[in-house]
């Protein structure tokens, strides 16, 4: 339920031992490598570096294969599961290389089909205006006469050709093809000792001479020929696609031999960080406390020197959070602001339940929040997911759980559906309140008052850490004077409510309290006087601070009204149409509302929870492990 | 009285096409910025989503309090239009101009601050919460406006 203590560990080992050693604690995956004091060589850098091409070529391969192969792999296909020793094997990594070959060599070929084919494309294309022309292109000249391809310009128009032509010569006559967009496709033919001159006359209009040389087809049978060509290519590729395609077996190879791959990088990259020598090596980092026992047990029985230590002065260990299982998946949102740093608190434990308490008001649907656990609960369960998604899942069920609990007091069950179909069906009122406690639609200053109630418990439960940190650090007079005088100034202004008289006496007493003891960093006796008058001014802090909560009403409403204007809305469109509205109206609702309770109820940690006592800047524990993004380990006795 | 009816409506209007303006413009900014993301990556479609659906928000907030609003004058279910004197038509007008004006200003600007975040979501799309967060920091003031609208409106009786 806190932050982990760790220790420093040095250790020095012979260097022939390096790899044994590393792969030792990338299995026990508790000790984190960090850069000892000079670098390593540039030999081991070469290595990492071919690791890191094979991984690139192993993670191409995979999205060929996954182009390119109808895998029966869906979203709730297990992951291979095998054991640590199969996933380091080398049989692993030259399966999966040999697959990996015969992907590129087939993706090689198949890219020489792709040009291949576009080279067929654009040459049919050229052939393609002359398809109407009867006689072969290369039909030359004879004795008295001679043939000419043109293209001209489509702004000319035909009869303006044929006008050119005529001036060029009475013994000459030209035919338009075929016109496209931009171009005429002319035949000209011509008296021998005139074409000359035609094309001339015809080139002043932009015209140009087209040459097929060697053609003695038409262009009908070339671009014949070519389609043939290009249907066969076609089917080489259709082939040669389906050749690249592989079986679930070698795909799950693929995913494997990354995670390999990946484990493997990282032990080059931890060896980098150490100090290799001719005959040693020096390695630094830094393990949980609770794992020293273990550690030293095993580095004892392989001869390692080693030594542990508690952080020194200066030094940055990193930040390991230890919770529950119904705390720990809200590690996440404290780590999306920033991981508590190593001399902190651990803010997840009393972050907690206020994080589901508000979602759960905001969205107070107990449809929704049914739909949600059962989300989370199915995806738990089928997708057996992990990292940062499982605890997402695990947070959809307690926020869930929550908004389903607060959805039964605020009545809302898909909005106001029960009563909505209760008149579409009867045409009569819906006769009961559902709500267990009250419906915030109908009395929302009770709402606003119970908003704000809720941001004072959480504001003063904030302030109550802080004070604990203070008193866990020896300054319990700063926490009676930062947190215990304001803390008599805000039960002042409660008894107020009551006893107006009293509370004022009280509420003067506290700020008093603060007028004499906020100045005293101050040397001077007026700036000590004035420091501590202007820090009443913080009331207006606190003050904002508890308004901001309103957003809890704000939301809550947002969720109900949208709903029962969606379902008011299936009531006026009738009984067919009710559940066509019903179903895409609330799928929207709660994909909108989602989003809205999340970011807020994270925003209340964030800025006016976090902002009380919260010490951030933390760097996550990062251990040397066997990577399992795509793999489960079978765990065995070693 | 037909007057009073006509400022209610006037207000219902306002309420809904003032944010709803502000989120199509806030939205339509995000949905630029992340089209630019989706071209070089189409697996961040996901988190660029949920940026823009931020500024949307305004828009159904607005919606909410014309509805209420329309619920209210029996222009929507119940048993048709009721009387509202051009005094209570004054009081809904002025109850629908809290989230009518901070539901376009603020679904613009916290469209601008998602379509900011979307870079985020190119360059270190592991932080998109964060960017969130910020975007939500606008919403603030749109959430608030929403609640004086509500509560006005709550306080009107016809």
């Amino acid at each position: 339920m806190a932050i982990v203590r760790m220790k420093r560990l040095r250790l020095f080992a012979m260097a022939e031992d390096r790899e044994r050693l590393l792969d030792r604690l990338a299995h026990l995956g508790v000790v984190e490598i960090s850069e000892a004091e000079s670098a390593g060589e540039a030999a081991e850098t070469a290595a990492s570096e071919k690791l890191g091409e094979t991984l690139s070529q192993i993670v191409s391969a995979q999205s060929s294969a996954r182009k390119h192969s109808k895998l029966k792999k869906g979203l709730f296909s297990p992951r291979p599961e095998m054991t640590e020793q199969e996933l380091l094997s080398s049989e692993l990594l030259s399966e999966a290389e040999e697959i990996t070959a015969a992907i590129n060599e087939r993706e090689a070929a198949l890219s020489r089909l792709y040009a291949e084919r576009s080279r067929i494309a654009t040459l049919r294309k050229t052939y393609a205006p002359w398809e109407k022309l009867d006689v072969p292109l290369d039909t030359g000249s004879g004795r008295f006469y001679e043939t000419t391809l043109m293209t001209v310009p489509s702004v000319i128009k035909p009869e303006d050709i044929a006008a050119a032509v005529a001036e060029g010569s009475e013994y000459a006559e030209p035919f338009v093809v075929s016109s496209d967009r931009e171009l005429h496709y002319l035949f000209l033919i011509s008296h021998s000792g005139d074409a000359e001159r035609v094309r001339e006359k015809l080139k002043q209009l932009g015209a140009a001479v087209v040459k097929f040389s060697g053609t003695e087809v038409t262009a009908r049978e070339k671009i014949k020929a070519l389609d043939a060509e290009l249907l066969a290519v076609e089917n080489e590729i259709k082939e040669a696609e389906e050749n690249i395609a592989v079986t679930v077996e070698q795909y799950d190879k693929l995913l494997a031999a990354q995670d390999a791959v990946e484990s493997r990088i990282a032990v080059a990259d931890a060896a980098e960080k150490g100090i290799t020598t001719a005959r040693a090596f020096y390695l630094e980092g830094w393990c949980p406390a609770r794992e020293e026992k273990m550690l030293s047990e095993v580095f004892e029985e392989s001869g390692y020197a080693y030594e542990f230590s508690d952080p020194a002065e200066g030094e940055e260990p990193p930040t390991l959070t230890y919770n529950s299982k119904l705390i720990s998946p809200f590690n996440m949102i404290t780590n999306m602001y920033s991981p508590p740093a190593y001399t902190g608190i651990d803010p997840n434990p009393t972050m907690a339940p206020f994080f589901a308490l508000f979602f759960g008001i905001m969205l107070s649907d107990a449809g929704y929040g049914l739909l949600l656990m059962f989300a989370g609960i199915f995806a738990l369960w089928k997708l057996k997911p992990r990292g940062g998604f499982r605890s997402f899942m695990q947070l959809a069920v307690i926020c869930g759980a929550s908004t389903v609990v607060w959805g039964l007091l605020f009545g809302g069950f898909f909005g106001d559906a029960i009563p909505s179909a209760y008149l579409l069906f009867t045409g009569k009122t819906f006769p009961y309140d559902l709500a267990l406690w009250f419906n915030p639609t109908n009395d929302p200053m009770t709402m606003l008052i119970f908003s704000l109630v809720l941001g004072g418990v959480q504001i003063v439960a904030g302030m109550a850490v802080k004070g604990y940190m203070m008193i866990r650090d020896g300054l319990w007079l700063d926490a009676l004077f930062d947190i215990g005088f304001w803390w008599v100034v805000f039960g002042g202004a409660i008894t107020c409510i009551f006893n107006a008289q009293l509370g004022l006496y009280v509420l003067a007493a506290g700020a008093l309290g603060l007028i004499l003891t906020q100045g005293r960093a101050k040397k001077n006796i007026i700036m000590k006087f004035f420091s501590g008058l202007l820090s009443l001014y913080d009331i207006t802090g606190y003050f904002s601070d508890i308004l901001s909560y309103s957003r809890l009403l704000a939301l809550s409403l947002a969720t109900a009204v949208v709903g029962n204007v969606i379902n008011t809305m299936g009531v006026i469109t009738g009984p067919v149409c009710f559940f066509l509205v019903f179903i895409i109206g609330h799928l929207f609702n709660i994909a909108i509302n989602l989003v809205g309770s999340f970011v807020h109820s994270a925003r209340l940690q964030y800025v006016e929870y976090f902002g009380k006592f919260y010490e951030s800047g933390g760097r996550l524990f990062a251990p040397l492990t066997i990577k399992s993004k795509n793999t489960d380990i079978i765990k065995e006795e070693n | 009285m037909e007057f009073g009816l006509a400022l209610a409506l006037l207000g219902a209007a306002l309420a809904t096409f003032l944010p709803g303006m502000g989120s199509a413009k806030g939205v339509g900014l995000v949905g630029k910025a992340a089209s630019g993301v989706i071209a070089e990556d189409p697996s961040k479609f996901g988190q660029t989503l949920l940026l823009q659906a931020l500024p949307a928000t305004q828009g159904i907030y607005g919606l909410l309090i014309a509805f209420l609003v329309l619920l209210k004058v029996g222009m929507v279910g119940g048993d048709g239009a009721v009387e509202v004197s051009l005094l209570t038509g004054v009081y809904i007008l002025l109850a629908c101009l809290p989230i009518a004006v901070v539901g376009y200003f603020s679904a613009f600007h916290q469209g601008s601050v998602a379509a900011a975040g979307v870079g985020v979501v190119a360059k270190r799309p592991e932080e998109v919460s964060k960017a969130m967060i910020y975007a939500a920091m606008v919403e603030t003031y749109a959430v608030l406006a929403l609640l004086v609208s509500f509560l006005m409106l709550n306080g009107v009786s016809l």
